[in-house]
This record gives C-alpha cells, structure tokens and sequence, in this order.
C-alpha cells in the first residue's frame, strides 16, 4: 500500500458521492432559513409552569366532601350541658325531665340515671 | 469569536453532505441529515453560543442524526418489506441504494467496522482535520489515525474481493 493507492481510494470516495451545486445551495439555504427554535431550557419551564397552572385548577376545581368543618360548642352548667351545632341549633343534655315540659326553644336529651 | 455564519455552512455543507450520503447510502436522506446538522448550529450561533469548533459540532450532530435514521429505518424495514411484496413494488432498501450511482460504495463501506468506518468519513469525506474529527469521536489523534489506515485497507479489501477475508 502507497500514500497514491490512498489518494486514489479517496478520490474514488469523493467522487463518488460529491453533492451537486443545486443540492449545496438548497441545503444551506434550508439551513440558514430554519425556524427559530426556542432554547430547550425556555421549552421546558413553559411546560412546567403550564403543568403547574393545571394542577392548581384541579386542586381548585376538586369536588369537596358534603361535611361542613365547623365548630361545635360546648358548656357545662352543672349537670346540664349545652351543644351548640355550627348549623345554629342547640341540643340540651339534662337529667331533669322537668326541663322537658318546659316551653324552651331547646332540643332537649333527658338522660336518665343518676347524676354524677 | 466572530463567525461568519453563512460561510462557515457554504463551507461545511459539501463534506457534510458527502458524509451522510456515504453514511446512509440514500441521497434523500442525507439532504435532510445535513440540513437538520447545519440548521443546528444556525440556532447555535442565533443564541450567541457559537461552539470552539463549528465543523466538530456540526458533524458530531449529523452522526447522532445519522445513526438514528439508520436504526429508523431498519426497525421498519420489516413492515416496507411486507407492505412492498403486496405492493409488488421494489424493496425501499434496495431502492434507497439503487437511486445512489455509488450503490457499491455504499455497501463495502456498511460492511466496515463502525469504530473504522467513522473515522475515515469524516476524515476523507467530511474534511474534518485530524485533530477536530479526534475531538468529535473523542479518541487520540494516533488512534484516530490507525482507524483510518485500518479502514482504507479493509475498503480496499472490500472492493476489491466483495468481502472481506476471514481472520
């Protein structure tokens, strides 16, 4: 092997798939002309903000459950004691059957038993 | 670094387009392959980060391109096969390569070892200098340069006898 058999071999190769000068001018003017493409990084914080937006409307949008959170009021006053329901209503827990007769706005739960 | 961007492509765009089409044995798309490589480095040099060397950027994305649309088209190969023999058509494979005038060429030079044939197209096609197709394949210019004196001698080989001889 001689240093004309390899410029021979490369001549050959060159020759062989040597573009034409319509196909140079094309692909470089395709080249120059290309659209801009946003950087990747720029790409990738549009999708993730985008993703971000979604799951913040589906966290807003989710259905929620039927139970109000409320709180419940409770006093004592001796061995009566006295719910207050975050609708407003009020339950009154007593040992005292009278209070039952009684003409009260209360909803009134008699425990029977001895008091504590 | 000053580039000027049109030059450096009206200058790279020879070699790459002989590279991809000795690569891929198929004009069309080699067009293409060399098209998406030099747009690449358009968009480069468009957000003002212009690689240290223009021709190692541009090649070392045309033969990224290149192995994929290799791989591409021999996953499908399968199913043009099947679509061609009801077509009665011609096989696409032989048809990328017959369209080629350099269809024997192409096929001794698939037949050579990849490490061996990379090294030699990008050398005796692309033009790269010694030194920028090392730094692309990420190897020292002396064993860039036994790649390239091993892949001569097997394409002579190949031309010569069709294959290459047993070892």
């Amino acid at each position: 092997m001689n240093r004309s058999d390899d410029n021979g071999l490369e001549r050959q190769l060159r020759a062989a798939f040597e573009p034409d000068a319509e196909t140079i001018d094309r692909v470089v003017a395709a080249a120059l002309n290309s659209p801009r493409r946003r950087p990747i990084v720029l790409r990738v914080a549009a999708v993730a903000a985008l993703v971000a937006v979604l799951l913040a409307v589906l966290f807003l949008m989710r259905p929620r459950s039927g139970v109000q959170a409320g709180s419940l009021m409770l006093e004592y006053m001796g061995s009566v004691a006295l719910f207050e329901l975050p609708d407003g209503s009020c339950w009154l827990v007593t040992p005292d059957a009278a209070i039952h007769g009684s003409q009260t706005p209360l909803n009134i739960i008699v425990v029977e038993g001895e008091e504590p | 670094m000053v580039v000027d961007l049109e030059d450096t492509i009206r200058q790279l765009a020879p070699g790459l387009l002989r590279y991809c089409t000795a690569r891929t044995g198929d004009r069309n798309l080699a067009q293409d392959i060399a098209q998406e490589s030099l747009a690449a480095l358009v968009q480069r040099c468009s957000r003002h980060v212009v690689p240290d060397s223009p021709e190692a950027f541009v090649f070392a994305v045309a033969r990224r391109r290149a192995t994929r649309a290799i791989l591409r088209r021999r996953l499908w190969l399968p199913l043009r096969l099947l679509a061609s023999s009801r077509d009665r058509a011609p096989d696409p494979e032989a048809t990328a390569l017959g369209r080629c005038e350099c269809a024997a060429l192409a096929r001794a030079i698939e037949q050579l070892p990849a490490r061996d044939r990379e090294a030699l197209l990008l050398v005796a096609l692309g033009d790269l200098k010694i030194s920028e197709a090392a730094g692309t394949l990420g190897i020292s210019e002396s064993a860039l340069k036994m790649r390239i004196l091993r892949g001569r001698q097997r394409l002579r080989t190949l031309l010569e006898n069709g294959h290459e001889p047993e070892r």
